[in-house]
């Protein structure tokens, strides 16, 4: 019965495919051995004559077919024996039917000895017959010794389990049925091949559920869940009924009867699923001891594709959590850019993984998911055997393999189950997207990187002359070359003026560049902003202030030293005072308070620069402090300016944990101020 | 300014146009200027003794930050290098004060006036 259920699983997972229609054949054989050795015993019809003749012949077709099944399984070989081969089949077909029903030399008859019981009576044909079966049994085992030292990994496994399984089988049954009869003259033992035969079964369906042998994994596991189903189903509603009806109905069945058979009826449909479900995992739980929770490990990885940024520990972590949970020998994630690898991130390999240019073009050829224990011989399959890959994911985008994900023998020496193929399917479509998704981060992070380099050198290249140039005007505006004739030292001041304002757009321009990067530092001192950054900035402004008779008024100045970032916060008043001139009629007064308040929680300064120049319109309010931006105003006045010192200065304000801002004066022009809260420590 | 003894300075620059005038500022104050145009000649001049460095980091042979590695590691000078140079990165501001540059001049913040301040103002404090 073993053997004919064996036959059908095999047959129904794939009917067309050779090999499993000889299982099918072999199984089938080895199932009527049974029977006719059952009927032998027990002729419930014909005699045990017929039926042992019976037995021999379902012997025969059983070793024909394992002959031709080690011809096929698990590839095709030795196609030039085939035909010698079928050859011996046939005469050891034609021999045995001969010898079997036309001739008296091999079974005379069958008799019931008084002591011995049932005796099967031999002639010398019988010796003929056995030397037959062990030539065919020979050819099968060399057959599938050499397939078995030419496999590797889950094949070889296969060939070793159904190898050794026939021979002990077929040694067995030569025991039973021909050295204990031959001689102590007694065919008692008859029966134990049938026997036998269920342990060959045992091993062969073992071989199937722990070695995926022929693909049938899964359908048995789920045969057998469906089964222990079926089984509960009819204990639960015999006893049901029984106890309905001998407790409760004990009368002839009425339409309340009824009522309750679809109030059980219902229960029993009700709880199909949840019983299913329980069975299955019970299952799976035995045939697959390794599980993992498919959705639970790809929610994991989607949150590292989500939050890693860095191509190298994306790979590495996403082959780390796989590895874990699917337990797997090694990984590695080939990444491939123009049929060459960029980065190769393995893990659990001895060494470095050898991977030449001709496997890299074999792996972007790969459109589905590879398996080495089901691809026929050929290169690729030769690559993956001397690297000892399992299993190739090509990772594809816009239909291309960009990269693909490799991974060698499961720990657990089991195969990779429909399970850890389908959960590949998904990931590798999850996983190619973010591949090439943090590529072009990376890919933008190293412009960005370049870009920034070379914006440094360009400027450091521009800043150089135009300090040169700046010293040399200062130098000769301070006469060390001579006194200037006064129309000279007018156009060599105004040339000097352009510079400086050249310079300090230079120098606002990387200031903004640091801002962006988020590359700014904060190094505080304590500072009296009275001297080391009011009265600096005006002096450094002198020649401006000077140029446009500009009077500067300093209220309340606070004698008190603040920390903060000297450089930047002398930037800051710089740029407000700088523009406070700029925007500024000729010969006008600018103010300049510092107001020590209490902040919300520490004390603060305030410093405001008040102007009576052009004013700024109430809808540039906020504008005003992004970047590049200028008012029409403020372009008509003075078109040379880059528009970026405001946001410089509220960045570096704020930066404080300050805030500036401006007003508008209600005699005309404008007020800027800024705060800047106490700093504890230095 | 008036020093009472003549302080050294080896300024390592090998920008002409800055080496120029740069010496002109500083002798102007009095100081004695010995200038090295890329980093082997500054390795070189180390060996004549001197009061303060002004060090370029863009210099020809070996750069800036090589030479301010070979001068506090191999060297082992305590005396005060000043970098002086155009690149204002922050990255390259922290590098020059891990290999101990006692300070960081950004050559387009200083005008010539406050240059010379600042160097007279690093004798004067010490």
């Amino acid at each position: 019965m073993v053997n004919f259920l064996l036959a059908l699983i095999v047959l129904r997972n794939n009917p067309r495919n050779i090999i499993n229609k000889v299982f099918f054949l072999i199984s089938v054989f080895l199932g009527l051995w049974g029977f006719s050795l059952l009927f032998y015993q027990f002729p419930l019809i014909f005699s045990s004559l017929a039926w042992i003749k019976m037995t021999y012949l379902s012997a025969s077709f059983y070793l024909i077919f394992v002959l031709a099944f080690s011809f096929i399984f698990p590839t095709a070989i030795y196609r030039q024996f085939w035909r010698p081969a079928a050859f011996f089949s046939l005469i050891f077909l034609a021999v045995t039917i001969w010898l079997l029903f036309f001739t008296k030399i091999w079974i005379i008859d069958v008799v019931v000895d008084p002591q011995k019981g049932l005796q099967t009576i031999w002639g010398n044909g019988y010796y003929l017959w056995l030397l037959i079966i062990w030539i065919s049994i020979i050819w099968t085992f060399i057959n599938l010794i050499i397939k078995s030292r030419h496999s590797s990994g889950l094949r070889k496994l296969q060939l070793k389990f159904f190898s050794y399984s026939f021979v002990l089988f077929s040694f067995l049954v030569t025991v039973s049925d021909g050295i204990v009869p031959i001689f102590f003259n007694d065919t008692r033992l008859f029966y134990t091949s049938a026997i036998f035969s269920i342990i060959f079964s045992g091993v062969t369906a073992y071989a199937i559920l722990k070695h995926r042998f022929m693909d049938i994994h899964l359908v048995v596991a789920r045969s057998i869940s469906y089964f222990l189903l079926l089984f509960s189903f009819g204990v639960f509603y015999s006893l049901t009924l029984f106890l309905c009806a001998t407790f409760i109905i004990a009368e002839p069945i009425a339409i309340g009867t009824y009522a309750l058979f679809s109030l059980i009826a219902l229960a029993v449909a009700f709880s199909f699923q949840p019983l299913l479900a329980f069975f299955q995992r019970i299952t799976d739980n035995i045939f697959y001891k390794q599980n993992y929770n498919e959705s639970r490990l790809l929610y994991d990885l989607a949150l590292l594709m989500a939050s890693t940024f860095s191509l190298v520990e994306l790979t590495d972590k996403l082959l780390e959590k796989i590895m874990a949970a699917i337990r797997v020998s090694f990984g590695a994630f080939v990444l491939i850019d123009n049929k060459k690898i960029f980065h190769l991130v393995q893990r659990g390999y001895a060494g470095k993984m050898k991977i030449s240019d001709g496997d890299i073009s074999r792996f972007v050829k790969q459109t589905q998911i590879v398996l080495f224990d089901e691809l026929p011989e050929n290169a690729l399959k030769e690559t993956m055997r001397r690297l000892n890959i399992n299993v190739i994911i090509p990772l594809r985008v816009k239909g291309e393999t960009e990269d693909v994900l490799i991974f060698g023998e499961k720990l657990s020496g089991n195969p990779y189950t429909d399970k850890d193929i389908s959960f590949f399917q998904v990931f590798a479509s999850a996983a190619s997207a973010a591949i090439k998704n943090v590529s072009n981060v990376e890919q933008i992070m190293r412009l960005d990187e370049l870009k920034s380099e070379f914006v440094n050198v360009v400027s450091h290249q521009l800043r150089t002359p135009l300090s040169v140039a700046r010293w040399n005007f200062e130098m000769i505006l301070d006469n060390v070359f001579g006194k200037l004739p006064p129309k000279v030292e007018q156009i060599t001041r105004d040339t000097y003026l352009q510079f400086v304002t050249l310079n300090r757009g230079l120098n606002n321009l990387m200031a903004v560049l640091e801002i962006e990067k988020n590359e700014v530092l904060m190094k505080y001192d304590k500072i009296d902003i009275d001297q080391a950054i009011i009265k600096e900035v005006i002096s450094d402004l002198a020649e401006v202030i000077k140029e446009k008779k500009i009077t500067i008024k300093q209220e309340n100045p606070i004698a008190r030293k603040f920390s903060l970032d000297q450089k930047k916060i002398k930037a800051v008043f710089e740029i407000i005072l700088d523009n406070a001139i700029r925007y500024s009629p000729d010969g006008s007064t600018i103010t300049i308070s510092q107001t020590l308040r209490k902040g919300k929680r520490k004390n603060e300064i305030l410093i405001s620069v008040a102007d009576r120049g052009i004013g700024i319109l109430s809808v540039n309010k906020e504008a005003i402090f992004t970047k590049f931006f200028r008012g029409e105003e403020a372009k008509k006045m003075s078109p040379d300016g880059f528009g970026l010192g405001l946001f410089m200065a509220k960045k570096y304000v704020k930066y404080h944990g300050g805030d500036l801002w401006f007003e508008k004066n209600k005699a005309g022009g404008s007020t800027f101020s800024f705060f800047i809260p106490e700093r504890t420590g230095k | 300014m008036a020093i009472s003894q003549t302080k050294k300075i080896l300024l390592i620059e090998d920008d002409k146009p800055t080496v120029k005038i740069v010496k002109l500022m500083l002798e102007q104050e009095g100081y004695e200027v010995s200038v090295a145009g890329d980093g082997e000649k500054a390795i070189e001049a180390l060996k004549n003794p001197a009061d303060l460095i002004l060090l370029d980091l863009l210099i020809p042979k070996i750069d800036g930050f090589q030479v301010l590695k070979i001068i506090r590691q191999e060297k082992k000078l305590k005396l005060p290098v000043v970098v002086f140079s155009n690149l204002s990165r922050q990255r390259d501001i922290e590098q020059a004060a891990e290999l101990g540059a006692n300070d960081y001049l950004v050559k387009s913040e200083f005008s010539a006036g406050k240059l010379k301040q600042k160097i007279n103002n690093f004798f004067n404090a010490k």
